[in-house]
């Protein structure tokens, strides 16, 4: 053979195999969409697994959470939790090697089909904290439809509206809820109109599962488009009385301060109706109780039933008490640390127990971490998350009720450990997905409470990829 | 001294002055004989010694709450401590306010949310 027909052949097959690729690149949509139409609702878990590794330009930074995601979304299709699928699935997914957005997404369906709703919940919205380079579109349209179902569920039609639009991850079906949601409560929708009927008929059509969805079509088309209502607004119901009355017990302090307290702490739900000024009134009434009649009863009593313990030791334990009650409700009630403080008496006591039970629970937590990175004691990837978010849900409390002062006294440590927990992540086990966000968080932090040395440190991290 | 329960609401609820219907000021006889009083009662299944009123409410009464109850006030330390919580005479029951009406313009949770995306269990 000739050289210029070997070079001939050598081109005719690289055409061939530049003709095969581009081919295979437009048939994975559609196998994805097999999967995910055809192969997955009908529960064929290990069939589902291996057609996606198939889907490799779709999942290239995370083959092994691809396979894992097709393989969990067939999971939670089936009728009943099965846990030897589930531990198999999860078995894929704790092979070495990083944990991308669509292992993580795969982990969060396997924790929903066992019935850990906040666990699932949780590990969705890592996934949305991923790159979006990083992260494959097929894994966080997955999330965003969880997320927006989960929401749709609650009744939580706010978070429906706000991320069944979102651009990047919509999908039909979050799109139709987002929209007739809109209509239902007359409200708009971010960045979008309100739909029309067509628009809505159009939306409702391209959903996977019409038969459900045509009782909210239909409620939403017998909503007139956002327009003024012409009925009068309705009067607001009349509020239930409450279970108690304090006020008829205003001539006595101490069945006053403990009708008050029986009434925001053990009435059921009262606590959300809970305002900072309410609080300071509680620990008013508390610290008049306290000035003269709680003793002096109990001295009575003291002496009645003639108890070893003194009247002064037990009211110093009723007192403590109390404390721990007006710090677990604030905590409840999500009242600032500081309505508690300005209060005095037994609300400044009552802060003191909230302050330390708050930071202690992210010092118990990042001393936890600091450990581990120490040890360098990994976890699988989906645990490192669950963790992650564990401190990071104690630092937003502590942060939510202790104000600033909280937060840069917290700042030093949790800079420190978490920092290099992060570096951990991203240097020794290339976990890139988790630690990224984790450099971001610590920029967001450095920069509330102003350590300007960790700006520059956070930055240069997070201008790192 | 052992403390009164943590919880604020199983406090109240469980309070042995409440439990047994006595007011702080009863001597210990009182609480002997109406403890015996309510056991037995409550051994013969009637409908009347099956609950007891508190400042919120009324509780479900049983045989092991009663004789909690009894314990509790034996020794003086701890019935110091139930006293001091019980200053409150419980209530009768308020009457059940009607349901608020359902707001014009909303959605209920929609139980098909997750069926409708194929998943059959969230």
């Amino acid at each position: 053979m000739s050289f210029a027909s070997l070079l001939g052949l050598v081109i005719l097959v690289l055409a061939l195999a530049a003709w095969l690729v581009l081919l295979w690149s437009a048939i994975e949509p559609v196998l994805w969409l097999v999967i995910r139409r055809i192969v997955a609702p009908r529960g064929l878990v290990r069939t589902a697994a291996t057609l996606a590794r198939l889907c490799r330009g779709g999942f290239e930074h995370d083959l092994r959470g691809g396979s894992a995601l097709a393989g969990a979304l067939a999971l939670a299709a089936r009728g009943a939790h099965d846990e030897r699928l589930a531990t198999w699935l999860e078995g894929q997914l704790g092979k070495p090697g990083a944990l991308g957005a669509a292992g993580v997404v795969a982990a969060g369906l396997i924790a929903a089909s066992r019935g850990q709703r906040d666990a699932a919940r949780d590990l969705m919205h890592n996934a949305a904290g991923f790159d979006a380079e990083r992260a494959p579109a097929a894994a966080r349209v997955v999330a965003n439809e969880w997320l927006v179902a989960d929401a749709a569920e609650r009744g939580d039609w706010g978070t429906v509206m706000r991320l069944g639009v979102r651009r990047d991850v919509a999908s039909a079906q979050t799109r139709f809820l987002a929209f007739a949601a809109a209509r239902v409560r007359r409200q708009p929708l971010i960045d979008e109109p309100s739909a029309t009927d067509a628009g809505l008929r159009w939306l409702w059509w391209r959903t996977p599962d019409r038969g459900r969805t045509r009782p909210l079509l239909l409620q939403a088309l017998a909503t007139p488009r956002v327009m003024h209502s012409r009925k009068p607004t309705p009067k607001p119901p009349e509020p239930a009385p409450p279970p108690l009355d304090p006020a008829e017990f205003a001539g006595d302090p101490l069945a006053y301060a403990q009708a008050l307290h029986a009434l925001w702490t053990a009435a059921e739900a009262a606590w959300r109706e809970l305002s900072p000024t309410h609080l300071a009134g509680l620990c008013k009434a508390w610290d008049a109780a306290f000035a003269g009649p709680a003793r002096t009863r109990l001295a009575a009593r003291v002496q009645v039933l003639t108890t070893v313990t003194k009247a002064d030791a037990a009211l110093a334990q009723i007192r403590r008490s109390v404390a721990e009650d007006l710090a677990q409700l604030a905590s409840r009630a999500q009242i600032p640390l500081s309505a508690l403080t300005e209060a005095g008496g037994v609300g400044a006591e009552a802060g003191l127990v909230l302050r330390a039970e708050l930071l202690t629970e992210v010092e118990k937590q990042n001393q936890a971490l600091r450990l581990r990175t120490q040890q360098k004691r990994k976890l699988p990837a989906v645990e490192e998350l669950r963790e992650w978010n564990s401190l990071r849900r104690a630092h937003e409390r502590a942060v939510l009720l202790g104000g600033l002062e909280l937060r840069r006294l917290m700042f030093p440590d949790i800079h420190l450990h978490v920092c290099n927990y992060a570096v951990w992540l991203w240097n020794d086990r290339k976990e890139y997905g988790i630690s990224g966000p984790l450099f971001r968080w610590l920029l967001t932090e450095a920069e509330a409470v102003g350590d300007e040395e960790a700006i520059v440190l956070q930055r240069k991290n997070v201008g790192v990829k | 001294m052992s403390a009164a329960p943590a919880d604020p609401q199983r406090r109240l609820a469980d309070n042995p002055f409440y439990v047994l219907g006595l007011r702080p000021e009863c001597g210990r006889l009182d609480v002997e004989r109406e403890g015996q009083k309510l056991l037995g009662m409550l051994e013969l299944g009637l409908k009347s010694a099956a609950s007891y009123m508190t400042p919120l409410g009324p509780q479900r009464r049983s045989a092991d709450k009663v004789r909690a109850a009894m314990a509790e006030l034996r020794s003086p330390e701890r019935r110091l401590l139930h006293e001091f919580w019980a200053v409150l005479p419980p209530k009768p029951e308020p009457p059940r306010p009607a349901p608020p009406p359902k707001p014009e313009h909303d959605l209920e949770p929609f139980a098909g949310a997750f069926a409708a995306h194929g998943w059959k269990r969230p």
